[in-house]
């Protein structure tokens, strides 16, 4: 199974992170940590694995890519392959990518919502749910649509900004 | 209180606003989170779906990238409302904690292996493949459901997943592993895609080593692996290798080349596999060889790789009470060249192996001594604090076995030399104990030169006059016995001893 799927910007700062066990959110903070340190080390034209046992304990493998500013980082145990894992983190950033047009770090900030809708749509529960693109975002898309339905059924915008775009 | 609840409604900030106001609010971050805090608390106890689900939403982003914890917050079962439940991959979860729901569900996952959505089959075989990893003999049975599509299925994920079962069931049944190891070699031989090579890599060296054809197969293809110019096949390639080590070391020692190139390599994870593969190669026959390659590279690379190469050695010489060892003069003198490398931090456990290897072995006693007397009397290793652990078993040993020092002196004079005062308390008591036995050494030889030397310079005189000496003897010695008797040198020497002569 999938432990953990994180995405980090190159200052440390974390723009998404699901851990797929229960831990507390000190373990967690302590995780991402130990991650950034190891990754932000590497140099540029080596593997893109890391030893992960340290830090996330027996039976786990570290896989990331650095695309721009964001290191996307899966953590899996002896269950999943290597080079599919790798493939996973493709995926789902051409997702991404489809989504919001040439996607960049700002997007990810700002829609916090959709970023997690994608992810649900490849990996839930710690398993991999889907991998075309295609078929994530159809479902993505009705997700969107379904939300967008029924916020138009109130006369009076619920929220500020809309309020304001008024 | 339908007022305040209007209010909320109509006011209520979105996840947006919450995000934009945090980017505003760089140093009153923590008050306005708190702000927002209360906000969700108030907000989700209302009966509105629609604020409710905001609340919950603003809840979340908080948790993951501003770390707020959740439990104080918990309002018990509204979350299940929001939560989609995608049936396989809860189902799982479910597994995990309640195992006999495995047995109610299982017709019904059973069942959906027959599917012919690919989706559906992905995640149905991905439940499988984590419950036959914890418990392989109860999803026996179901192995000609996995062997269909182990031959049917052209989806590399629902492939991989099967292998992985397979793994875990071949070695339980072996007319099983007879069956199943063709179709995998034809997958090995067939697919393009580099995860399904080395996934039928993985499964051969694990659970069909004994297939000499599977085996030699799985051998050619980690070595193309190891041709690619990609880190990340050569790593796996490596990683291969490793796998198959164990009962196949010459798909090792066939590679020999590579691996010992991968040392040098720039990614870490290639040269700690490659650290790896080099250790597993190592015999009686081959130790001093490798051992010299290895010092040789842990001298060019950095402190962490360094470290880790003394480590293996190290530990791979230790074992089995140093079952690999044959000259242990060559040993000591190793232990001592790995103590002077600039990187050097295995300090105790080479002071662990002096101490050990003198007491067990007598004969490297002269060897070990001259080691460590070299490793005193260098003022530069006193300010190496990783090394003092390690100059505290050169002083015990030669202390210990100072009657093999060539130079006890110059050895006096390392373990009393002013820097030792850079050492910890509890080091400075092994030099001074170490110095008192060295001087206690000292003092005996010297007596025991002199008493030779009187020895000699008494033969000399007494073969010479031995009639005068005697008289002489003999003519003290009356003086301190009973004088009434009378003096007669003659008759009373002869009832003496003559301590002087032979």
């Amino acid at each position: 199974m999938i432990k953990s799927v994180l995405v980090i910007n190159t200052q440390g700062k974390p723009r998404l992170t699901k851990f797929y066990d229960i831990l507390t959110v000190e373990k967690q903070q302590e995780l991402l940590r130990s991650v950034f340190g190891v990754l932000c080390s590497r140099a540029d034209n080596v593997s893109n694995f890391v030893e992960a046992e340290s830090i996330f304990g027996p039976d786990s493998r570290l896989v990331y890519k650095h695309y721009a500013t964001l290191y996307f980082v899966i953590v899996f145990d002896s269950s999943e392959n290597e080079l599919a894992m790798l493939d996973l983190i493709q995926v789902f950033v051409e997702t991404l990518d489809k989504c919001f047009r040439n996607v960049s770090e700002l997007d990810m900030v700002f829609n916090y919502s959709k970023l997690h809708n994608i992810l649900d749509g490849i990996i839930f529960g710690g398993q991999v749910m889907e991998t075309s693109s295609a078929e994530i975002i159809r479902a993505v898309e009705e997700i969107s649509k379904l939300e967008a339905a029924s916020n138009s059924i109130s006369l009076v915008p619920k929220t500020v900004s809309g309020w304001r775009s008024r | 209180m339908a007022s305040p609840s209007l209010m909320d409604n109509l006011f209520q900030r979105s996840l947006d606003d919450i995000i934009k106001g945090l980017r505003h609010q760089q140093s009153t971050e923590s008050t306005f989170i708190s702000k927002v805090i209360e906000e969700i608390r108030r907000e989700i106890k209302t009966t509105d779906l629609q604020t409710k689900s905001t609340a919950l939403q603003k809840l979340t982003y908080l948790n993951s990238i501003h770390y707020i914890d959740m439990k104080d917050l918990n309002s018990g079962n509204e979350f299940e409302v929001f939560v989609r439940k995608k049936a396989v991959g809860v189902v799982f979860r479910l597994f995990e904690k309640y195992p006999d729901a495995a047995r109610v569900c299982f017709k019904r996952l059973v069942e959906s292996l027959e599917s012919s959505d690919s989706q559906i089959l992905s995640s149905v075989v991905g439940v499988f493949c984590e419950l036959a990893s914890k418990d392989p003999r109860s999803y026996l049975p179901l192995a000609p459901e996995f062997y269909r599509i182990l031959v049917g299925s052209r989806n590399n994920w629902v492939l991989i997943k099967v292998l992985k079962i397979f793994a875990n069931l071949a070695p339980l049944e072996p007319r099983l592993a007879k069956r199943v190891v063709e179709p995998i070699c034809d997958h090995l031989r067939k697919t393009g895609a580099k995860s399904m090579v080395f996934e039928c890599i993985r499964t051969v060296a694990t659970s069909f080593t004994e297939y000499e054809s599977a085996v030699k197969l799985a051998a050619v293809k980690i070595r193309e692996f190891l041709l690619e110019d990609d880190p990340n096949l050569k790593y796996l390639g490596l990683h291969g290798l490793s796998i198959m080590a164990p009962k196949h070391l010459w798909a090792v020692l066939e590679n020999k080349d590579i691996v010992i190139q991968s040392l040098n390599d720039e990614d870490l994870n290639i040269k700690l596999e490659s650290l790896c593969l080099v250790m597993a190669m190592v015999s009686e026959s081959n130790v001093v060889e490798i051992c010299r390659v290895l010092v040789n590279y842990a001298l060019k690379s950095d402190l962490e790789f360094c470290n880790e190469i003394l480590g293996s050695i190290l530990s791979t010489c230790c074992q089995n009470v140093y079952e690999i060892i044959t000259d242990f003069d060559w040993y000591v003198s190793l232990l001592g060249e790995m103590s002077r490398i600039p990187h050097c931090q295995k300090g105790e456990e080479i002071e662990n192996q002096l101490i050990d290897i003198g007491m067990r072995v007598k004969d490297v006693r002269p060897e070990l001594v001259r080691v460590g007397h070299h490793l005193l009397i260098d003022p530069a290793l006193l300010g190496n604090p990783y090394l003092h652990r390690m100059l505290s078993a050169a002083a015990w040993v030669c202390g210990e076995y100072v009657e093999f020092s060539g130079n006890p002196v110059e050895l006096l004079e390392a373990l009393l030399q002013p820097r030792t005062s850079l050492l910890p308390s509890s080091i400075r008591t092994v030099y001074m104990q170490s110095a008192f036995k060295v001087l206690f050494f000292c003092v005996c030889t010297y007596i025991e030169q002199k008493e030779d030397m009187t020895l000699e310079v008494s033969d000399l005189t007494s073969k010479g006059e031995c009639s005068e000496s005697s008289d002489l003897a003999s003519a003290k010695a009356p003086v301190e016995c009973d004088q009434d008797e009378g003096f007669n040198p003659r008759n009373s020497s002869q009832s003496y001893e003559r301590p002087f002569c032979c």
